[in-house]
């Protein structure tokens, strides 16, 4: 699997580097909506949900992360648009 | 009986008295209701992510309860005729909450943060009472370095290869010390 994908890479000269999801390595990490601090590591500055080819997070995590960050948006923990900081 | 869940945002100008009486007033509510109030979590001035009705600060606070669907919906309906709050937000916890369990687990939660914080401040207490020791200890050397130095300098000061090697057996001194 791994060499078909170094050759794979080699090929189409595309860089990507296999991320781990983070909630998977590190079990003691749980998402909750109320956590901003952690929540803000999945958003980009702008404030979107930054996607699962990019954080490299797994389905899983993926789907309890958006539903979570969310229920942070509706409650005003992070924003809809822009930055936390500039408003 | 199911397990819920809500958080609101209070006029961050309501002074402390009214929010108490509201919480006050909110208590009663789950009580009437049938509803047990396991928690009231209260976070204080926060400053909110977007504004909400010109305002960019809040006063959070989160009510952990048990209760059932029509006690959400009374709450929920107090909420939106209260001007006094900006925003309210329910989340269903525990479809079949066990409340016995639920206030077990709570008080279990509780004694694990006391017991975190004591052992933080134990902590903190030993740290600050290291580190004074160390510098004391690095504040004791300097100077025992500093007289060496100069008493060693003053009488024969023709060398300076002999200088650069005193303060080389300092260093490692001091190295090995703070090891």
């Amino acid at each position: 699997m791994a060499a078909y994908r170094t050759k794979e890479s080699k090929e189409k000269k595309v860089y990507h580097r296999r991320r781990v999801c983070r909630f998977c390595a590190d079990q003691s990490m749980v998402i909750n909506y109320k956590d901003q601090k952690m929540l803000k590591y999945f958003i980009t500055e702008r404030g979107k949900i930054i996607p699962r080819r990019i954080s490299g997070t797994c389905a899983k995590h993926q789907r309890l992360l958006t539903h979570a960050i969310k229920r942070a948006r509706t409650i005003a923990l992070l924003p809809f648009v822009g930055t936390l900081e500039a408003n | 009986m199911k397990r819920y869940e809500t958080i609101f945002i209070a006029d961050p100008e309501l002074p402390d008295k009214e929010r108490s009486s509201l919480t006050e007033r909110l208590n009663e509510l789950i009580l009437q209701k049938e509803g047990i109030l396991l928690k009231i979590d209260d976070w204080g001035q926060k400053r909110l992510a977007y504004e909400i009705n010109k305002k960019q600060r809040g006063h959070y606070i989160r009510l952990d309860y048990c209760g059932t669907g029509s006690l959400v919906d009374e709450m929920e309906r107090l909420f939106r005729i209260d001007d006094k709050i900006l925003k309210f937000m329910t989340i269903l916890l525990d479809k079949n909450a066990d409340v016995e369990a639920a206030k077990e687990e709570l008080a279990r939660e509780e004694a694990e943060r006391a017991k975190y914080l004591k052992e933080k401040a134990e902590a903190n207490l030993e740290f600050s009472s290291t580190s004074k020791e160390i510098s004391e200890s690095r504040a004791a050397q300097a100077e025992d370095a500093s007289q060496g130095k100069e008493s060693k300098d003053i009488p024969d000061s023709p060398a300076a290869a002999t200088k650069s090697k005193k303060a080389s057996v300092t260093k490692e001194e001091t190295s090995e010390k703070e090891q």
